[in-house]
């Protein structure tokens, strides 16, 4: 089981799992943003629950659809549930169909060896009409490719999103040590140094 | 007879009123034909067209009727007025139908239990409330004052939880309880249950003297204790074997969840309407042993299956009154006509031992490599049944002791994986169908 890739569950393996590539299904669970709800993300000043707090949870039950606007944007999840092995990487991106309607299921697109969890979806509609998205469709592929050796650093290690299931906020908080690196640059770089003690005449 | 007039259309407007605005909020909700919450939404638009049909026959007979008449046409739309507005304690109900505050999982659980309990498919609508209980066919006993009959088709369940237990994926076979609500009053089952043992004469000569003991020292009649006692025999009763509809649905998942919930809220104190806690605890690990279950599980939890146990042998009787002495004794005698019902009642659905283990080492398996556990490999869907049992153990065997029964609930994480698990596992049960 430790080496290998497992994709579940998988509904129906005769089309999902195609040439060079495995099909992924849209989950159930969607964040959507509460537009009315504070100013904006900024990672300095942000911390998860401020992110989360910006965002609505929705459950879309099967069969049902979620309707996404042109220019809307939206976190959603696939289906399947992941776990990568230390020796493989994969990409997600979308399938062409639902690209020649405008749809963008994934903007980070990078699966790290080690990932373990559904993976959230970046759902953007660059069309010109809404999308309806019925929770169980295929909008997604999964492009798999072997490391040339094991990773030393598998995603476990340092993850910020561990076994995932649904789509999960932005932890952008994480972050906040290194935005407080660049401003302490930043000082370093352009500020005038103050006298430290005044002169004497 | 101006003043009987004005009342009389005052209380037909007011109930109007009130009707109309129950009757168009299920309208402003997402519920569909055939859909959960859509025989609740029939089954309050079925009891409100009763009630318009009472109010609009006295306002036809208003009229001509002689003033004493009219007095009683008066009193009955008040009554009618109070009836309407006690179901619009239903608009929760409607709203929790049309959007679930629980997870898919959880859906998908309590409405296989409802199949494998009822036998048949029930249109179960949890609601956030305080509490775990059940509302069967809610407005059903309204039918007969307002000449309504019986209607057939899916019967309307309410299930109430405790809203802060949302998230407490692990105290879903709680519902398995509450299910088994809807098999004893669907079925004559508990009718069956005492059947059999009052037409025991030890049995009789038993609740005679329990019964006239309580009349002695209540200084009640002999009919009114008798009365009472028959009830809590009915209601204790109930109880048990809701209970063993659910242990033997789900297997020690079950004792996990009550021991979790209830355990802490009370111990050996007879309730009017529920057998003391220990007495069902001591029900539930005698099934297990007897059954094979207790083999199977208590080597992974040692130390919280004795304390269970130790538990329920620590109890002494305290010195109960004649009613309950009566009660006791009787939920022990019928402990085996109990179990042999509810097996009946749920035929091939009993969850036996040996159909958990080789799923429980599958499940083992994916949760070691954090890997959700809802596919087995050879592509089926793992059982429902095994993926809670083995939520409980995978938690309680981390650390073994009895707060964890407890702190298990805090991990929401935990409990949403397995819950995901849960739903997954439905669905690919359901795309698995012809």
């Amino acid at each position: 089981m430790e080496d290998r890739l497992v994709i579940t569950p998988m509904l129906d393996r005769d089309r999902q799992v195609g040439a060079a590539s495995v099909d992924l299904r849209l989950s159930s669970d969607f964040l959507i943003a509460r537009r009315a709800e504070g100013s904006g993300i900024d990672p300095a000043e942000s911390d998860e629950r401020a992110i989360s707090s910006r965002q609505e949870r929705i459950t879309v039950p099967f069969g049902e659809r979620f309707w996404l606007h042109p220019q809307q944007f939206a976190l959603g999840s696939t289906l399947e549930f992941l776990r990568m092995p230390p020796h493989l990487g994969a990409y997600v991106v979308g399938r062409s169909s639902w690209g020649r309607i405008g749809l963008i299921v994934a903007t980070a697109i990078m699966v790290q060896p080690g990932y373990r969890g559904t993976l959230t979806l970046e759902l953007i509609n660059e069309g010109e009409t809404p999308i309806a998205l019925y929770p169980g469709l295929r909008v997604a592929q999964l492009a798999v490719h072997a490391l040339t050796a094991t990773t030393a650093f598998p995603y476990e290690v340092a993850a910020k999103y561990v076994s995932a299931i649904g789509p999960e906020a932005p932890k952008l908080a994480w972050d906040a040590d290194e935005v407080a690196t660049m401003k302490a640059l930043h000082n370093r770089l352009n500020k005038v140094q103050p006298p430290s003690t005044p002169v004497a005449n | 007879m101006a003043d009987l007039d004005s009342e009389f259309g005052f209380l037909a407007a007011s109930a109007k009123r009130s009707i109309d605005l129950l009757r168009a909020y299920p309208e402003q909700t997402s519920i569909k034909a055939d859909e959960r919450g859509s025989a609740l939404r029939g089954h309050i638009e079925y009891t409100l067209a009763g009630v318009e049909s009472k109010l609009q026959d006295a306002a036809v007979n208003f009229p001509a009727a002689t003033p004493s008449e009219q007095a009683e046409y008066v009193k009955r739309a008040r009554l009618l007025n109070s009836l309407v507005r006690f179901m619009h304690r239903s608009v929760p109900w409607v709203s929790q139908a049309a959007t679930p505050s629980l997870a898919l999982g959880a859906l998908y659980f309590i409405d296989e239990l409802g199949e494998r309990i009822c036998g048949m498919r029930l249109d179960a609508v949890p609601n956030a409330a305080d509490e775990y209980s059940t509302e069967r066919w809610p407005f059903q006993p309204l039918f007969k004052d307002l000449g309504l009959a019986v209607q057939s088709g899916p019967r309307p369940v309410v299930l109430n939880f405790p809203r802060l237990e949302s998230a407490s994926h692990l105290l879903l076979p709680i519902y398995a309880h509450e299910v088994g609500h809807t098999a004893v009053w669907e079925t004559a089952i508990l009718q069956d249950v005492i059947d059999a043992h009052s037409s025991e004469s030890a049995f009789s000569a038993a609740f005679n003297k329990a019964r006239d003991d309580t009349a002695a020292s209540a200084k009640i009649s002999q009919r009114e204790a008798g009365y009472i006692l028959a009830w809590r025999l009915n209601a204790w009763t109930t109880e048990m074997l809701c209970d063993q509809c659910a242990i033997q649905a789900l297997g020690p998942s079950y004792l996990y969840a009550f021991a979790s919930f209830l355990l802490s809220e009370s111990w050996d104190e007879p309730g009017e309407r529920h057998p003391p806690t220990c007495v069902r605890v001591a029900h539930m690990l005698d099934y297990l042993a007897g059954s094979g279950w207790s083999a199977s599980v208590e080597t992974d939890i040692p130390a919280i299956s004795s304390w269970l146990k130790d538990q329920v042998a620590a109890t002494s009787a305290k010195q109960p009154d004649a009613a309950t002495s009566f009660l006791l004794a009787a939920m022990h005698e019928m402990r085996p006509t109990i179990r042999e019902h509810t097996a009946k009642q749920l035929g091939a659905s009993v969850y036996l031992p040996s159909e958990f283990a080789p799923e429980a080492s599958v499940i083992s398996e994916l949760t070691r490599y954090d890997t959700l556990p809802a596919q087995r490999h050879d592509g089926g869907p793992l059982d429902r049944r095994a993926i809670i049992l083995s939520a409980w153990l995978s938690v309680l065997e981390a650390d073994d002791q009895p707060a964890t029964l407890a702190n298990a609930l805090g991990d929401v994480r935990t409990q949403a994986f397995f819950a995901k698990a849960i739903e997954m596992s439905a669905l690919l049960a359901a795309w698995s169908q012809p």
